[in-house]
């Protein structure tokens, strides 16, 4: 446990070296190396921490659509799985959808991987996948808090 | 064809592309905004959207492949681009489908945040831009118009010139804040609700109290009963429940504290009249009587209690509702404010002569 995160830690530390403080900065105030990687860490989590809280709970639409992305799909494509999981009950809009698409890419919950026939299609990442376990084990949580009281009071 | 026209709604907008949709004219092209050009042909159930495409100038990644993710998944959906104009509106447009399906943005969330990104662009860019062009203006002609004599200054209109510029300037800013607001409610608004407020809105401005009463019974009558007051209009909704309704302001409010022999005393830290103290006090004693508060409306609490129940008299003396009284004090010292000056510019006439 302790050997992986160390090793995490050098990977991390590489690249804050290069991208966000110069090699003067650090000769001056000769951070030592662990320094840096731990911070980066605690940044980088609570970085991840800040998205996540932004997507919890989730609306219903961007839980249908990443689930609609464990494989890779497109814009339509997306909206079909949509409507053929739910019955024609969730029938997503095209503003609603293409906004949604660039949030989710910009905070690495999807990647778009490569233009097949001159449309881009996307898939979930691994931050898409655990976000999305965390929010089906919230989901039911609810669901059992909801039939608790439900199921008492019919 | 082509039409001349002018909206700041762009739901107004919308809904008159479709009725010309209906009777049988397709938008082709649009110029500065105002200049419509249609195509004829067979009339036809369509429905619009207008999004806007404009680059930020701190657009991030989201905001940069915004258009073409857009009309890719537009294009699929049915959607077509009808036109664009100078301000990058991009005019959606597709056959009616009659369900959920003609909704470019279906929940209300992302209708928000479409609709602050606008108003973001009305109300904080557009004003910002201008004025600083302004500025640039202001640092060339003011040096310019002291360095030239007074004679060349009159015979260029130089002044002139950059005295109908700030004037022009500052009412462009006015009119983009000013539709920025209404982009903004408009945009939050589904088709659904839209369609209601117009069906139930009524843009109404009443001064006499009764008068207000009177409108309010004849749509309860109509099965209508209010639900809010936005933007001087009030909204109603269909019910089958009958109620009575109530007035209070507060003028009427601290009558009646006098009456009782106690004073009224509001926040004194309240000097903008921002605080909801005597609208706080007025539910309190119009709850002791079983009344329900529904909206403040032109400055005057509304209140009501179901139809059976037993008769309640109450503020039957209030004669004009809160803004109706302004109107009356502000026409009454406006009135007092040109008689002072008439008769001051008259004996000053008296004076100098």
């Amino acid at each position: 446990m302790e050997k992986n995160e160390k090793k995490a830690g050098r990977g991390l530390t590489a690249h804050m070296t290069c991208a966000n403080i110069s090699s003067s900065d650090i000769s001056r105030h000769d951070i030592s190396e662990t320094d840096i990687s731990r911070r980066d860490r605690e940044g980088r989590m609570q970085m991840e921490e800040n998205i996540r809280k932004k997507y919890c709970p989730m609306t219903e639409t961007t839980f249908y659509t990443l689930l609609a992305l464990l494989e890779p799909n497109h814009g339509y494509g997306i909206m079909k799985f949509v409507r053929e999981l739910t019955g024609e009950r969730v029938k997503m809009g095209t503003g609603t959808l293409y906004t949604m698409l660039g949030r989710l890419v910009t905070d690495e919950m999807i990647v778009e991987v490569g233009n097949g026939e001159d449309k881009r299609v996307y898939q979930i990442t691994q931050e898409g996948r655990s976000l999305l376990y965390e929010e089906q084990k919230r989901l039911k949580k609810q669901w059992e808090n909801g039939e608790r009281i439900l199921g008492e009071e019919g | 064809m082509k039409k001349l026209k002018f909206y700041f709604s762009l739901l107004k907008e919308r809904d008159w592309l479709e009725e010309m949709a209906r009777k049988g004219y397709l938008l082709k092209n649009i110029t500065m905004g105002i200049w419509y050009e249609f195509e004829e042909t067979t009339p036809c159930e369509k429905v619009y959207e207008i999004e806007s495409f404009a680059c930020d100038a701190d657009a991030d990644r989201e905001e940069l492949c915004a258009k073409e993710r857009a009309f890719e998944i537009a294009r699929e959906t049915g959607w077509e681009i009808a036109t664009h104009d100078e301000a990058m509106n991009y005019y959606f447009v597709k056959d009616r489908a009659g369900d959920d399906s003609d909704e470019f943005y279906e929940d209300e969330t992302s209708r928000r945040k479409k609709a602050e990104a606008v108003r973001k662009r009305f109300a904080v860019d557009t004003p910002k831009l201008l004025l600083s062009m302004l500025l640039f203006l202001s640092v060339i002609y003011i040096p310019l118009l002291f360095m030239l004599g007074e004679n060349m200054r009159a015979s260029l209109g130089l002044h002139r010139f950059y005295f109908a510029l700030v004037v022009l300037e500052i009412l462009i800013v006015v009119l983009s804040i000013y539709s920025g607001e209404i982009l903004y409610k408009d945009m939050s608004l589904s088709r659904e609700e839209w369609e209601q407020k117009k069906k139930y809105g009524e843009k109404k401005s009443f001064r006499k109290a009764q008068e207000l009463l009177a409108a309010l019974e004849e749509k309860d009558r109509q099965g209508l009963k209010l639900v809010c007051f936005e933007d001087g209009s009030y909204q109603f909704t269909p019910t089958n429940k009958h109620y009575r309704y109530y007035l209070d302001t507060k003028r009427a409010l601290v009558k009646r504290c006098k009456e009782r022999g106690d004073k009224f005393s509001s926040d004194r830290k309240d000097i903008s009249r921002i605080g909801m103290a005597w609208q706080e006090q007025s539910m309190k004693e119009a709850g002791a009587l079983g009344l329900e508060p529904v909206a403040l409306a032109e400055g005057t609490m509304i209140y009501r209690r179901k139809a059976e129940d037993s008769e309640l008299r109450w503020n039957e003396d209030i004669v004009y509702t809160t803004f109706g009284a302004d109107v009356k004090t502000t026409l009454i010292s406006f009135g007092a404010l040109f008689l002072i000056g008439f008769v001051g510019g008259f004996v000053a006439a008296i004076f100098l002569h």
